[in-house]
């Protein structure tokens, strides 16, 4: 979302609220666009990242979800499982809780700009978990045990039935850094 | 006497050479009784090598690993009825259920 389709450009400012819920350009902006993973917008490529990081300070930033969300999540990350449950909050959507349906998930995912195929995506149900807007989420676990609150996946696509996210590992690998998290 | 012994022992070469001939690897799809043979390639393998020509199919938005009856499955995502493309995706495929969901299309979750 902050690379805005691979139309943006290293150092554009990154706003939060974002512009279409009235932030403007300088005046809320948090950070600077750093690093993003440009997409190729094909049926046959093997996009696995839909990613942007932001250069920003911990000043201007907090660990935890607002007060009604999960809070803070866990610095150390978790692979996508069958029937693991989840959950995420998000701009449109808050907090919502759902289940790991399918993984490995090669999918064609519509943007503006035309379709782009991922490859090795988390594919998560119900269609409720998300809508737009929540592009962005951080995807935690929403056990009670021990993995709970690790992260699982970025989540940036989906239908009426389904949400995709990236797995995380693959986000954090691509832009060599780590969550820090609780 | 013998002959017991003899039926008892044959008996359980039986059992045994059946279970090793219906032994379950990797969480596959063997199920001795329904009489389906086992997998001999990974559901992974069976996904990469006929995910293209899904992908190629129009009205397949997706393919993916999940579950069906507890059991790992290929699952095939669409934004047409299912009905429309069993003609041309199998209902099984190397021992894996293949089963089709209508999803509908994705899309990015930018605002909207």
């Amino acid at each position: 979302m902050y690379a805005d389709e691979n139309r943006a450009s290293i150092g554009d400012k990154v706003l939060q609220p974002g512009p279409y819920d009235g932030g403007k350009n300088p005046d809320d902006a948090i950070g600077t666009l750093a690093d993003f993973k440009a997409i190729v917008f094909s049926e046959t490529a093997r996009n696995t990242i839909d990613a942007a990081i932001a250069l920003s300070s911990t000043a201007l930033l907090g660990k935890a979800t607002p007060s009604d969300g999960y809070g803070t999540p866990k610095s150390s990350t978790i692979t996508a499982k069958f029937r693991q449950s989840v959950q995420k909050y998000g701009r449109t959507t808050r907090l919502t809780k759902g289940m790991v349906y399918a993984t490995n998930g090669n999918v064609k995912v519509q943007y503006d700009t035309g379709v782009a195929r991922f490859v090795k995506q988390i594919i998560i149900t119900p269609g409720t978990f998300s809508a737009g807007g929540d592009s962005g989420s951080l995807v935690v676990d929403a056990s009670t045990g021990s993995n709970s609150r690790r992260p699982v996946g970025l989540l940036f696509a989906g239908s009426s039935t389904h949400t995709i996210a990236n797995p995380i590992g693959a986000v954090l690998d691509a832009f060599g850094v780590t969550i820090d998290g609780e | 006497m013998t002959r017991q012994i003899a039926v008892a022992v044959l008996s359980a070469v039986v059992i045994i050479a059946a279970a090793i001939l219906c032994g379950c690897r990797h969480g596959g799809t063997t199920e001795c009784q329904k009489g389906y043979s086992m997998p001999a390639k990974s559901i992974e393998q069976v996904l990469k090598e006929n995910t293209d020509p899904w992908m190629a199919i129009d009205g397949v938005e997706g393919t993916a690993i999940g579950l069906h009856k507890g059991k790992p499955c290929i699952k095939i995502f669409t934004s047409v009825k299912a009905q429309e493309l069993r003609g041309r995706i199998p209902p099984a495929l190397e021992g894996y259920p293949v089963i089709i969901e209508q999803t509908g299309v994705f899309r990015a979750l930018d605002e909207q």
